[in-house]
């Protein structure tokens, strides 16, 4: 016969005020097997605490039930009292009272009962608990940081300078990410790339650092502390070993007509290129989509060219295994393009720009070295219309969401427009100026008391072409919805930032959730947010939500401060509420038939099989088999066993059972 | 191939012309048009007046009607009546309740399948019979003007390209016509109500389409909207006073442009009835390029 | 008054500015294009709001002086396909001019299109227009 405890919380007026706490108290001494109840008004507090620990030990108790908040409040708390007093953590349950109960009805009889009800359930579960002990799992203490952008680089810069290894994989062919198409960043208009390269320099020198560049996450297997990945590492057809970055090889390639993507298509390359001059590594990439020598014409003037015999023309992607004890996702975002636009010409007029691009007139080391020009003719635009909330908080036709870093670009964009060329008029259509943030809003002020941009409050409903300008036709809602038309050289769409191309498959990859929107999601909005909702796997940057540079940078030190929280470990605790395959004595060893139709509905494929053998090593029977370090005790495979031969520790059907009965 | 057809009130007596060219043009291209029997208006604009009920209920008897006499899709050629049609059409299809109670109120049962079609919808679906039967090929810059009613709601109509549609511009170009790229091709010109209550109105919004079409260098207006082709062309003259300007470009329904490209007699496609005369120059010489297959007789 | 001050004034919720508008010109104006409903990143369907309003102000007796032309028009046209099942340009014009005093308007206009055939002098109704009254009697209460 158990001599369990019930211990029920006022939590002050939460509970208090709605649930008779003394009466349920009163009706728990009637309990069968429940030797002690009594009630206080914070039972999480010291004293609350104490209580229980005191009557554990005067009343010889094998059980604790505690009937407050909700568990995932104060579980841990009543589990560590209740281990203090000598009884094993796990044989303390949670009613919960106030969010199941107490918040949700009014003062009634009928409230205070089921209060009780609830208290009953659990009663009869703590009969049924058995001891259980955390789960310890070895940890790899290395990081993989997914992203070469500002986030990734400070993420493995902070770790590495921890003492870690880390391996920083970049799909594109040198780190920097959008911030090294920047040109000035607000609010302090410093140059992006100045303040960048130095902290690419510094990746590439760490010796904490492996850079994998060109590279991209192939496959996800494990859990916290011990993941495996596989990294193809994409050929650049060019021996890194061997090339010294002269460039030689650059100037020699025939074909000079491939779309910059690093300049956002506004200029041309070459099949065999550097993305930018600071880039780093500073090793090129032959693009064989584009490069004569893949399209069956013969050409190797890059490779008489290499004075080192770099070039490889026949290399192959590798393949490259490794195991590390954290994730950090910094996979950022990308822009929505111009051609999403039905009433701005559906892309189709080449002087409606995204504010990307606009970035690449402004960057000194852009296709036109910082002069704004603009792409129909190249002339420099006299009238430059910026429409803020292009896409974003459009739910027709676009996002629904703030893209957050537009308010401030667009003020940026047309300060430096003001700056570049005096003469310039500068537009903004906006629906709200959105500047929070440190020495934001005085940026704003500035472009419109001191740079002279005009701000017009109203959107734009269309964008036609007319005589070579771009006619713009707007609202000014601030003198009561009076029409607008500017008649523009170019416009700049602050278009919506958007999850990057490929993060829906790398999140499944990883096992990650996402948003409704495909930006990968915080497992709290508020207490956890560089957590993803799989343990040791973290985020950083734009890959969550649209996010200006100082935010990405604290947000990538975080996670790389819960990473090395991780890896300065050797072990790692884990709850024990996983499942496990039930044991019989031979010759029946299981009531497990080795169906394994659990090993593919695991979400974390934390199942696989064991054979049982004899002496002689012949296999007897094939049983399922569950790797306590994956398990996340979710019960899918519990409900799905056939002949009930899974069971899961802290909520076995057993438990379940009786609970449902007691009702 | 046969297709139920809802000409509406305006193709029986101001938009006549619209009314005879396609029923020339679909003779051509062997669709048979079924008229719904007994049908009724639409209720245009001033239903809703007198409430939504009625506009409903208006709208839902002809697509009853069109039911009960076996037809799954219909043709509404005026804009108008396929914006008020397709609407309730759409606005039936998944809801059972308001079908109940329309169908009190008509006094008919109505499933909800009948699908409404504008007259662009149907070209495009003959686009190379056109081609086939292009007797004259109708080298002309033209504008081809879309209007506000035929492209939207956006749900409704479904052009893929709400804001720059191209279906007509494609049909046209079937015939050897050269579409110019305009701005104002969904702009609206005033529409039917104001064309009586509000001509200055018209003349405004109207005159800009006729502008910038004249500027663009085209030598007619195509139109698939009678109300379009009304205030276009019947108030030319008040257009003409406001913009200080004597344009004398043509509005064509598309089927018209159509007839003649095919060598329709210009009297049976009703172009005797337009206000500013359709005049069309001679039409431009063909250009010769290395792959144009265009075969000249 | 705008479209968006229409709609301003209607978030209120409040009984004077709701008035403020059914009183206004403003909801007579739309000619129903249905751009703005094309184009609204919240799809308002601004012209259904503005079938509703004109509804409510006629309804309540607070129509806008101006709108008088625009229903009288609405009312000519609704009273012909109520007679006919069909509207009958020239009786529903001759209708409409007869209640707004309009009576030289488009006098020449209207001689042009009668000789262009573009006219009927008799109306084409259809026939079963009992069906039509039905309808009417059913919605609105037995109008016209």
């Amino acid at each position: 016969m158990s001599r369990l405890g019930v211990f029920v919380c006022h939590c002050g007026e939460n509970i208090g005020a709605t649930v008779d706490v003394t009466e349920v108290a009163e009706r728990c001494k009637h309990m069968s097997g429940v030797a002690h109840a009594e009630d206080y008004k914070y039972l999480c507090s010291n004293p609350g605490q104490n209580k229980i620990k005191q009557a554990i030990q005067e009343h010889q108790l094998d059980g604790v039930v505690v009937a407050a908040c909700s568990p995932r409040m104060h579980e841990p708390t009543f589990r560590r009292a209740v281990s203090d007093a000598g009884l094993n953590a796990y044989m303390c349950e949670v009613a919960n009272l106030r969010e199941h109960c107490s918040w949700v009805h009014q003062k009634a009889d009928s409230t205070t009962e089921k209060a009780v009800d609830l208290v009953r359930l659990q009663v009869e579960k703590v009969k049924r608990n058995k001891p259980l002990d955390t789960i310890q799992v070895p940890i790899t203490r290395s990081a993989l940081v997914i992203g070469g952008g500002i986030a990734g680089i400070q993420a493995a810069l902070d770790i590495a300078d921890s003492g870690h290894k880390v391996i920083l994989v970049e799909r594109s062919p040198a780190l920097g990410g959008h911030m090294a198409q920047l040109s000035e960043t607000f609010p302090t208009l410093d140059c992006s790339q100045c303040i960048l390269t130095p902290r690419m320099v510094d990746v590439s020198r760490h010796p904490n650092i492996t850079l994998l560049t060109y590279s991209e996450v192939e496959h996800v297997d494990g859990f916290i502390g011990n993941f495996k990945v596989a990294i193809r590492k994409r050929a650049r057809m060019i021996d890194e070993e061997l090339c010294t970055g002269c460039g030689e090889c650059l100037q020699k390639c025939p074909t000079k007509n491939v779309i910059d993507s690093f300049n956002e298509g506004l200029s041309m390359r070459r099949a065999i290129y550097v993305p930018f001059a600071q880039a780093v590594p500073n090793i090129p990439v032959i693009d064989t989509e584009h490069c004569r020598r893949y399209q069956k014409k013969k050409c190797d003037r890059c490779a008489k060219a290499c004075p080192t015999k770099a070039i490889k023309f026949d290399q192959k992607d590798e393949i490259l295994n490794v195991e590390v004890g954290a994730i950090v996702v910094a996979t950022g975002y990308q822009v929505m393009s111009t051609d999403r636009f039905p009433e701005y010409g559906y892309g189709t007029y080449p002087d409606v720009i995204t504010g990307l691009q606009f970035e690449r007139y402004a960057s000194a080391s852009g296709p036109t070295q910082g002069v704004i020009k603009r792409p129909s003719d190249g002339k420099e635009p006299e009238t430059v219309v910026f429409l803020a909330c292009s896409g974003s908080r459009d739910a027709a036709k676009g996002v629904k969401y703030c893209s957050k870093i537009c308010c401030m670009y667009t003020a940026k964009h047309a300060m430096l427009l003001k700056h570049k060329n005096h003469n310039a008029k500068a537009y903004v259509f906006y629906m709200d100026i959105r500047a929070a943030g440190k020495n934001y809003d005085e940026f704003v002020r500035r472009a419109i008391e001191e740079d002279g941009v005009k701000y017009i409050r109203g959107r734009v409903s269309r964008i036609y072409e007319e005589d070579g300008k771009l006619i713009v036709k707007g609202a000014d809602t601030l003198l009561g919805g009076e029409p607008v038309q500017i008649k523009a050289d170019m416009v700049v769409l602050a278009s919506a930032a958007l999850p990057n191309h490929g993060q829906g498959e790398l999140a499944q990859k990883l096992h990650v959730g996402t948003d409704p929107y495909g930006f990968v999601a915080e497992a709290h909005p508020k207490l956890r947010p560089v957590e993803t909702t799989s343990a040791g796997i973290f985020l950083a940057g734009a890959c969550q939500s649209p996010r200006d540079i100082p935010e990405t940078v604290g947000q990538a030190s975080a996670a790389a401060a819960k990473v090395t929280a991780l890896l300065s470990r050797s072990h790692l605790a884990r709850e024990p509420l996983v499942a496990e395959v039930n044991r019989r004595p031979a010759p029946e060893y299981s009531t497990c038939t080795g169906c394994l139709l659990c090993e593919t509905a695991c979400p974390y494929q934390a199942i696989g099989h064991e054979d049982i053998k004899d002496r002689n090593g012949n296999v007897l029977k094939t049983l399922a088999k569950i790797n306590p370090g994956l398990c996340q005790g979710c019960g899918t495979c519990v409900s799905l066993c056939r002949t009930k031969a899974i069971d899961l520790h802290g909520y076995s059907n057993e438990q379940v059972f009786a609970e449902i009965m007691s009702l | 191939m046969r297709i139920g057809y809802y000409p509406g009130c305006s193709l029986t007596s101001s938009a006549r012309e619209y009314d005879e060219s396609v029923r020339a043009v679909c003779e051509m291209l062997d669709l048979t048009l079924v008229e719904i029997p007994d049908w009724n208006c639409c209720g245009a604009s001033s239903a809703h007046v007198a409430g939504a009920e009625l506009a409903l209920g208006l709208r839902a008897r002809n697509l009853a009607l069109a039911e009960a006499a076996g037809l799954d899709e219909i043709l509404a050629p005026c804009a108008a009546c396929f914006n008020r049609l397709a609407s309730a059409s759409v606005e039936l299809a998944d809801a059972p309740d308001k079908r109940q109670a329309v169908s009190e109120v008509i006094g008919m049962p109505y499933s909800g399948k009948v699908r409404v079609l504008n007259m662009l919808a149907v070209l495009e679906r003959f686009k190379d019979q056109i081609a086939a039967k292009t007797e004259q090929s109708f080298r002309h810059k033209v504008a081809c003007y879309y209007g506000c009613l035929l492209v939207r709601p956006t749900k409704v109509a479904q052009f893929d390209r709400v804001e720059d549609p191209q279906s007509m511009d494609q049909i046209m170009a079937a015939t050897g016509a050269k579409p110019v790229r305009w701005s104002s091709k969904t702009e609206c010109c005033g529409t039917g109500l104001s064309t009586i209550t509000r001509t200055e109105l018209v003349a405004n919004l109207s005159g800009r389409i006729v502008a910038d079409a004249a500027k663009r260098e085209a030598v007619a207006i195509i139109t698939a909207c009678p109300m379009c082709q009304t205030n276009l062309d019947m108030r030319r003259p008040e257009i003409n006073q406001k913009l200080q300007q004597k344009h004398r470009i043509p509005v064509l329904y598309v089927t018209q442009a159509l007839g003649l490209a095919m060598g329709i007699d210009p009297q049976r496609l009703g172009l005797q009835r337009h206000m500013v005369p359709v005049e069309l120059p001679e039409p431009e010489p063909e250009v010769v390029t290395t792959d144009d297959d265009d075969d000249e007789d | 008054m705008p479209s968006c001050q229409v709609l301003r004034l209607l978030q209120y919720e409040s009984s004077e500015n709701d008035r403020r508008v059914l009183e206004s010109e403003s909801i007579w104006l739309c000619l129903s294009c249905d751009t703005c409903h094309s184009r609204c990143p919240q799809t308002i369907n601004t012209p259904k709001v503005m079938y509703f309003l004109r509804e409510e102000s006629v309804r309540l007796g607070l129509a806008h002086p101006k709108s008088k032309d625009a229903q009288a028009f609405h009312k000519a046209f609704l009273g012909s396909i109520a007679r006919h099942g069909r509207l009958h340009e020239i009786g529903m014009l001759m209708n409409y001019k007869f209640r707004t005093g309009h009576l030289l308007q488009d006098m020449t206009l209207g001689s042009k299109l009668y000789q262009k055939g573009k006219l009927e002098l008799l109306p084409h109704g259809i026939e079963d227009k009992a069906a039509v009254k039905n309808l009417f009697k059913r919605t609105t209460g037995d109008k016209e």
